[in-house]
């Protein structure tokens, strides 16, 4: 061999652990996989609270209140009155009596089915905005309307205010939950890429333990491959996570010939929350492999 | 003996894990600087000896200081420093084959925490010390067997040991090859490393001059204080 071939000058020190060690192929995957779920569930969960509450001010305090026309009685006039009597209610701020033209080809389809008007004639509705503080209930509604010898159906939007910010409530424990067991999956799929890179190289890491290296300098070198690998599965997981969200939430308040207000408009924003998910789990990950290494090495004497 | 011994032993007993008693109440002190041989048939308890100094074995009783410091009280980070100030040959050498020459020189510091420019220049005067600088790029395998066991020699001294423990360094060594192995150990000596030699050879021991530990069926108690005067080779 020339000895000129080799420049000690030049040299640059050869990898501790062989390419791949530690750094398993499921790791890669697994560590996109749950970072996937994780992300969508921390974005499903900041949608659904952001819609909650942007609806549940929409509904609350107010109601609408559907009436029919008589024999007696044509629906607009119907209307007129019941807004009337609605409106000396004391709590009620103000009525409106909706326009019908958009309202009556759904009419037919839905609120017949809720109203019961589907039988009679044609039907008109009315929307009471509710003063904050005095908010009266539908019953006081009706009973004022009966007194009048009027009959209608009242919807208070206030008991759905209240069923939307529950379930945008458990929406956001379930995917909270979602997101710990990915978490927790990281964690054991990191603790696992340790222990199996140990139990590879388990004669090198002796090697170097015996020439003086530190448990923490070797938990190090473990730590870092696994790190490496989870947080680069981690970047494609979330990437994908951040495109398949995109996609549903955009694509989904086009769907359908009208948008409800406040359902419209994913906001982009909400795609932020993928970069703690990256941080958290490969953090997780680094911390796994490095306790699980730890572990291992203390077993030397 | 006028300093404080570099390595000390009393009453150490140590049993391999079929639970045959390996080493039992074994006492010795070594002084600084020595030249000693650990001398013995196989599976006497040479290399468990070794393994005890090195940090390697934790002894079943008895207590052992090395450099001064009792062992036993060491934690996990001191013992990690303290093994650096002791060389270590095996007999298997436990050289990295997929590493070059310079990199399994290189390792010992590394591990250490040492930084690239601090060992680099170190390495090659090693490496040239040995006999093995024109071949700093060759991988083990493409070394003859006496050159692996200079190389596991510059490995095991690029730290700068206070103690160098060497497991059967002649082996599979004939005539100049195995006393140029011993002059490299004697020269290392000389610059005040203290160095125990294991062997199965009881003439190459003898036969230099320095004192002998004898580990036989019953391992003995050794008593003395074990010191000697460079030895030639």
């Amino acid at each position: 061999m020339n000895p000129l071939s080799f420049d000690p000058a030049r040299w640059r020190p050869a990898p501790l652990l062989p390419a791949g060690t530690a750094r398993p192929f499921w790791l890669f995957w697994l560590a996109a996989i749950c970072c996937c779920v994780a992300g969508l569930a921390g974005i499903a969960g900041l949608e659904a609270l952001r819609v909650g509450g942007a609806m549940a001010p929409r509904l609350s305090g107010r109601m609408t209140v559907s009436v029919s026309g008589t024999g007696l009685e044509s629906a607009d006039a119907a209307a007129a009155r019941a807004a009337e009597i609605i409106g000396q209610v004391p709590g009620v701020a103000s009525t409106r009596i909706l326009d019908p033209a958009p309202i009556d080809p759904l009419a037919g389809v839905i609120l017949s089915t809720w109203a019961g008007t589907g039988r009679g004639g044609p039907t008109r509705l009315i929307s009471v905005a509710c003063e904050a503080s005095a908010k009266p209930d539908a019953a006081t509604l009706a009973s004022a309307l009966r007194a009048q010898r009027m009959t209608a159906q009242i919807d208070d939007h206030g008991w759905w205010s209240g069923r939307l910010e529950r379930t945008a409530w458990l929406s956001g424990l379930a995917v909270g939950l979602a997101l710990l067991a990915a978490m927790a999956a990281i964690y054991g799929v990191g603790a696992a890429a340790a222990r199996s890179g140990l139990a590879a190289q388990r004669g090198r890491i002796r090697i170097m333990y015996r020439m003086g290296a530190s448990d923490g300098f070797l938990a190090g070198l473990i730590g870092g491959a696994v790190t490496g690998a989870v947080l680069s599965g981690a970047v494609v997981g979330a990437a994908l996570a951040g495109g398949l969200a995109f996609w549903l939430l955009r694509g989904g308040d086009r769907v359908g010939s009208w948008s409800v207000p406040g359902l419209a408009g994913f906001g982009p924003w909400a795609l932020l929350a993928l970069l703690p998910v990256i941080g958290i789990a490969t953090g997780l990950g680094a911390l796994a492999a490095r306790r699980a290494a730890i572990r291992a090495i203390r077993r030397f004497p | 003996m006028t300093e404080a011994p570099i390595i000390r032993f009393e009453g150490v007993s140590f049993g391999s894990p079929d639970g045959r008693r390996v080493i039992a109440g074994l006492s010795l002190t070594v002084a600084p600087g020595s030249f000693l041989f650990l001398t013995g048939p196989t599976r006497a308890g040479k290399s468990v000896l070794l393994d005890l100094i090195s940090l390697a074995a934790v002894p079943s009783r008895g207590r052992i200081d090395v450099l001064g410091q009792d062992t036993d009280d060491l934690d996990r980070d001191e013992r990690a420093t303290l093994r650096r100030r002791i060389g270590v040959m095996h007999q298997d050498l436990r050289l990295l084959n997929d590493y070059s020459a310079f990199d399994n020189v290189a390792l010992p510091a590394r591990v250490s925490r040492r930084t690239t420019p601090d060992y680099r220049e170190q390495v090659t005067e090693v490496l040239t010390w040995v006999g093995l600088g024109g071949r700093m790029d060759a991988f083990p395998s493409q070394l003859s067997p006496a050159d692996r066991r200079r190389l596991a020699i510059a490995q095991a001294v690029i730290n700068g040991p206070d103690i160098l423990l060497a497991d059967e360094p002649t082996d599979q060594l004939e005539g100049a090859a195995r006393f140029a192995i011993l002059r490299l150990l004697a020269d290392l000596n000389r610059a005040g490393v203290t160095v125990l030699i294991a062997t199965r050879d009881t003439a190459l021991a003898e036969g230099s001059g320095a004192p002998v530990i004898r580990l036989g069926a019953d391992p003995g108690q050794v008593g003395a204080t074990l010191e000697s005067e460079p030895v030639e080779f």
